[in-house]
């Protein structure tokens, strides 16, 4: 295989943007969610691929994201690009407030984390209706405008990827991943590891919180179900994990695997979802480090032997 | 160079260390020996922070190394350590395990990547794992892991190296590559060692100065042979002449 990382990830973009162009981009919110799954796996692929953190709660963040966009059109009149930014920035103060709990370690950061979304969560429900909208939500069709989202979220994904890819190629990522293996070790050979975490950490949550309020933009309304979705929580865990995680690919891989099927399955039959289930099920048994080591181990060989033939 | 001051730590109700007093001086190497349990491995985990001492001090060059973050002890005070279970980064390979310390071992800007690539394979020819640069490391043998380990704490150019039972296991061959390679880090590299073992041959033959330790209290100091001679050191290995 000649076609390096760095080819395949600019051919992605490129795919990308002209899928934008053409009607089928415009119409069909597969493309928006295929970038929005990429880029939400590339921050959790730095957090659990590289540096070793769970983070089971990064839809409490998507939903600070979405909510502040919210937020900020129902009240203050400030439109999407603008609040988005704020929804950004306020995720990251969030994070940096829930600093200490990087001192956890394995699956004990994992339920803190988690914790902490079914905080923001009931934190949400439990504002003013004035504020939030209550159940019925907030409704931003004064700023819709598909294709201004549609390419901002490129922009985003564009931007992790590149992040991920560069972390990875430098010495950056060698001392996530020793983090990941060894905290001591990778300390003792010089590590500031606090300071590689939080990089981590906030790259991580400020992607997110992005993500959750370009989603909000692009649909044009923000509501519980939306902000703090299980299906999107689950989504942005399972598809890098599923894909192969401790790589820049790995995300991609299992976001054009998995949400394809879903969307265009989900419009024939309810019972799709169980066909879902099971190719679920199915992945994590027998390819349990991911899609991508296997398309590593077993296509690749085979095609450099055919070709060879 | 190094000195340990009145080190004193408690594990609940056990002393590991009472109040041991050592000093390590420039370009010398020192063996801390004793029984199973007597306190050497925590006392080494002291000096390179990784456990904080309940009372006393760790100094270096004036510097206290106890208040030190461990990455700190490493890059500042340049003291490096190896374990008595070696500890290869398993997700890496050998030619990044030395590459990191490298990198994140010595100052910043100290060295550009291109060097510090070249540098991390000579460390890795010089203790024989030149064929082994992109193997991940837990492929290795007990010994390589020994020589991994060794390479990794190397690649921060420390001062101090502190040798957690590096020969036990090793084969006669082994052990004298060691001897040869610890010999020239001191003389070339002005390297000050402190090395804990159990392997008195290997003491004797190395060692400028020993330490005795035994149920964390120092009970001997001196020249190699003539420690090994102290009487109350022939009794806690062999035990007493008298029997009742």
């Amino acid at each position: 295989m000649t076609l390096e990382t760095k080819h395949s990830l600019f051919l992605l973009i490129f795919f990308f943007l002209i899928i934008g162009l053409t009607t089928i981009g415009q119409s069909n919110p597969l493309f928006f969610y295929l970038m929005l799954y990429i880029a939400m796996g590339e921050a959790f692929n730095l957090m659990y691929g590289y540096t070793g953190y769970l983070p089971f709660g990064n839809i409490g963040f998507f939903g600070i994201g979405a909510y502040v966009v919210g937020i900020l059109a129902f009240l203050y009149g400030i439109r999407p690009p603008i609040s988005i930014l704020i929804g950004a920035m306020v995720s990251m103060i969030f994070s940096l407030i829930l600093y200490p709990t990087l001192k956890l370690k394995g699956i004990y950061f994992a339920i803190c984390s988690f914790l902490i979304s079914e905080a923001v969560a009931i934190a949400i429900r439990a504002a003013p209706f004035e504020i939030t909208g209550g159940p019925t939500g907030i409704s931003l069709v004064d700023c819709y405008n598909p294709l201004y989202s549609y390419y901002l979220m490129l922009l985003v994904m564009a931007s992790i990827l590149i992040i991920v890819h560069v972390i990875d190629k430098t010495e950056k990522g060698l001392a996530l991943k020793a983090i990941k293996e060894n905290v001591l070790i990778a300390e003792m050979s010089g590590v500031n590891s606090n300071k590689y975490k939080l990089l981590a950490w906030i790259i991580n949550t400020t992607v997110v919180g992005i993500c959750g309020g370009l989603t909000a933009w692009h649909i044009a309304y923000v509501n519980y179900e939306i902000a703090v979705s299980p299906v999107i929580s689950l989504n942005s865990i399972f598809l890098p994990i599923i894909g192969g995680t401790g790589t820049v690919v790995g995300p991609v891989l299992g976001a054009f695997f998995y949400i394809p099927m879903g969307t265009i399955g989900l419009q024939f039959s309810n019972f799709f979802l169980f066909i879902y289930g099971v190719v679920v099920l199915l992945t994590v048994t027998f390819l349990g480090e991911g899609l991508l080591p296997a398309v590593q181990r077993h296509i690749i060989p085979a095609l450099k032997k055919h070709s060879g033939e | 160079m190094l000195k340990c001051v009145d080190i004193t730590k408690r594990f609940g109700g056990l002393c590991a260390l009472d109040s041991v007093s050592l000093e390590l001086k420039d370009g010398e190497i020192l063996g801390l020996v004793g029984p199973n349990g007597a306190g050497k491995t925590t006392l080494l985990n002291i000096i390179s922070g990784f456990l904080k001492p309940d009372s006393g001090y760790v100094m270096v060059d004036g510097m206290r190394a106890d208040r030190l973050r461990r990455f700190e002890i490493c890059k500042k005070l340049k003291i490096n350590r190896t374990y008595q279970i070696p500890q290869p980064l398993t997700n890496l390979s050998l030619l990044d395990n030395v590459l990191l310390a490298t990198v994140f071992g010595n100052e910043e800007g100290q060295v550009d990547r291109e060097y510090a690539r070249e540098f991390s394979i000579r460390l890795l020819e010089k203790v024989g794992l030149e064929n082994k640069l992109h193997v991940r490391s837990d492929e290795l043998n007990a010994a390589e892991r020994k020589f991994l380990d060794l390479a990794r704490a190397l690649a921060t150019r420390p001062r101090v190296l502190l040798l957690d039972e590096i020969v036990a296991g090793l084969s006669k061959f082994e052990t004298n590559f060691i001897i040869g390679l610890l010999r020239e880090l001191v003389t070339k590299e002005k390297i000050s060692v402190l090395l804990v073992e159990h392997v008195m041959d290997f003491v004797v033959t190395v060692c400028d100065r020993v330490v005795i330790l035994h149920q964390g209290k120092k009970i001997a100091e001196g020249k190699p042979k003539e420690v090994l001679r102290h009487k109350q050191v022939v009794e806690i290995y062999l035990g007493s002449e008298k029997v009742e």
